[in-house]
């Protein structure tokens, strides 16, 4: 009877063993997981650090994706009039200071609003046109661009 | 009797001929029409024409490489190379001279000249209505990064990463922004300050010369102190 009763007591030791290795393992086996997590986590981290450091540059040096960048409608490029001025038509930041030069003349205008319309006079034959636009926030990068236009006459 | 029929010989042909003269010289209801119509198709081709060349024709300037009877090619500014057809009958010469153009010869186009082509444009071809010499410019913005008092000279650093020292000449315009007014006032030699940003015009030599250093034509100076919050 007794020997009996020392077998059942055995099994059940074995079980509880059994049971205690299992959970043992499962306990391990998240423990794992969680470190391994985590330091996956830091790395990740660690890498993230440097990007957004680099965005936050970006960010303040220019603050550029909300700049309107300086496009020229009229005139294009290469383009030939028959009359000795030219209307400059296109778009630049709002509140900037448009500086326009050619080898005949210089003209400054404040522009208020996107849109920009400037009377240009020409010179005959080549007229080289810089279009220098200053942003009024100082912290934004000064744009150019240089477009060429000449004024002929009709030689047909 | 001979003498009364040369007479009136000649004095029948002298009435025939001048009324001939006046049948032609009264100009007649259909020719009128005639000539307005004429007229109308003139003026019909002549903006046609004028619209046509308001479309294709473009201008190209840029340094003459070379130029032989029928083709020239120029170089421009971005080492692009352009080949212009020449016609002998069309294309015509000139010389820009102040606000006009003057007549010159092919002859006067050579290697090295400064030309504007107009015609029609075909990818690197171009036809030529007209070549005109003129005078090469370039426009440049920059920093100061010297300025010499004995000489007369600035050091610019360019946005393009160019240094290039600029002579300032009695004939030089200078200008500068006026922080308040925003307006461009002349200044002397003496105003100018190295870290102050410029804007300047050079007009090219036909000699070739030191290829950093030029006589400045005009500049404009925007002092250090506009960009500062």
């Amino acid at each position: 009877m007794t020997s009996v009763n020392l077998l059942t007591n055995i099994k059940v030791m074995k079980k509880e063993t059994i049971i205690a290795v299992v959970f043992g393992i499962v306990l391990g086996g998240i423990m794992a997981v969680v470190i391994i997590s985590k330091t996956r986590e830091k790395q990740l981290e660690q890498t993230k650090t440097i990007a957004p450091l680099g965005q936050a540059n970006i960010a303040s040096s220019s603050t550029n994706n909300d700049l309107q960048p300086l496009e020229i409608s009229y005139p294009t490029d290469g383009l030939i009039v028959n009359k000795d001025n030219v209307t400059i038509k296109g778009k630049a930041e709002e509140g900037s200071l448009i500086i326009v030069q050619s080898p005949f003349k210089d003209l400054v205008v404040q522009n208020k609003n996107k849109d920009f319309s400037i009377d240009f006079p020409l010179a005959y034959g080549e007229n080289i046109i810089r279009i220098n636009v200053y942003p009024k926030n100082k912290q934004l990068k000064p744009q150019e661009k240089e477009l060429k236009v000449y004024y002929l006459e009709e030689s047909l | 009797m001979k003498k009364i029929l040369t007479a009136v010989f000649l004095a029948c042909f002298l009435v025939f001929n001048v009324q001939a003269q006046t049948k032609t010289a009264t100009p007649s209801p259909t020719s009128n029409v005639e000539d307005n119509d004429i007229k109308a198709l003139r003026e019909k081709i002549a903006s046609k024409v004028a619209e046509q060349r308001q479309k294709n024709n473009k201008a190209v300037s840029g340094l003459v490489a070379s130029a032989s009877a029928k083709l020239i090619k120029i170089k421009t500014e971005d080492n692009e190379e352009y080949t212009v057809n020449i016609d002998d009958a069309l294309t015509k010469y000139y010389q820009v001279v102040g606000n006009s153009r003057k007549e010159v010869d092919f002859s006067d186009i050579a290697k090295g000249s400064y030309v504007i082509v107009e015609g029609v444009i075909n990818d690197k071809q171009i036809d030529a209505n007209a070549l005109y010499l003129d005078t090469q410019y370039f426009l440049k913005t920059g920093k100061i990064t010297e300025v010499n008092k004995e000489d007369y000279s600035i050091k610019v650093l360019t946005t393009e990463k160019d240094i290039y020292i600029l002579d300032v000449e009695t004939y030089t315009k200078q200008l500068m922004l006026n922080m308040k007014s925003l307006a461009l006032e002349t200044i002397g030699f003496s105003k100018i300050r190295e870290g102050d940003t410029i804007q300047f015009v050079v007009k090219k030599p036909e000699e070739e010369q030191n290829p950093n250093r030029f006589s400045a034509q005009r500049f404009i100076i925007i002092p250090q102190e506009f960009f500062m919050k």
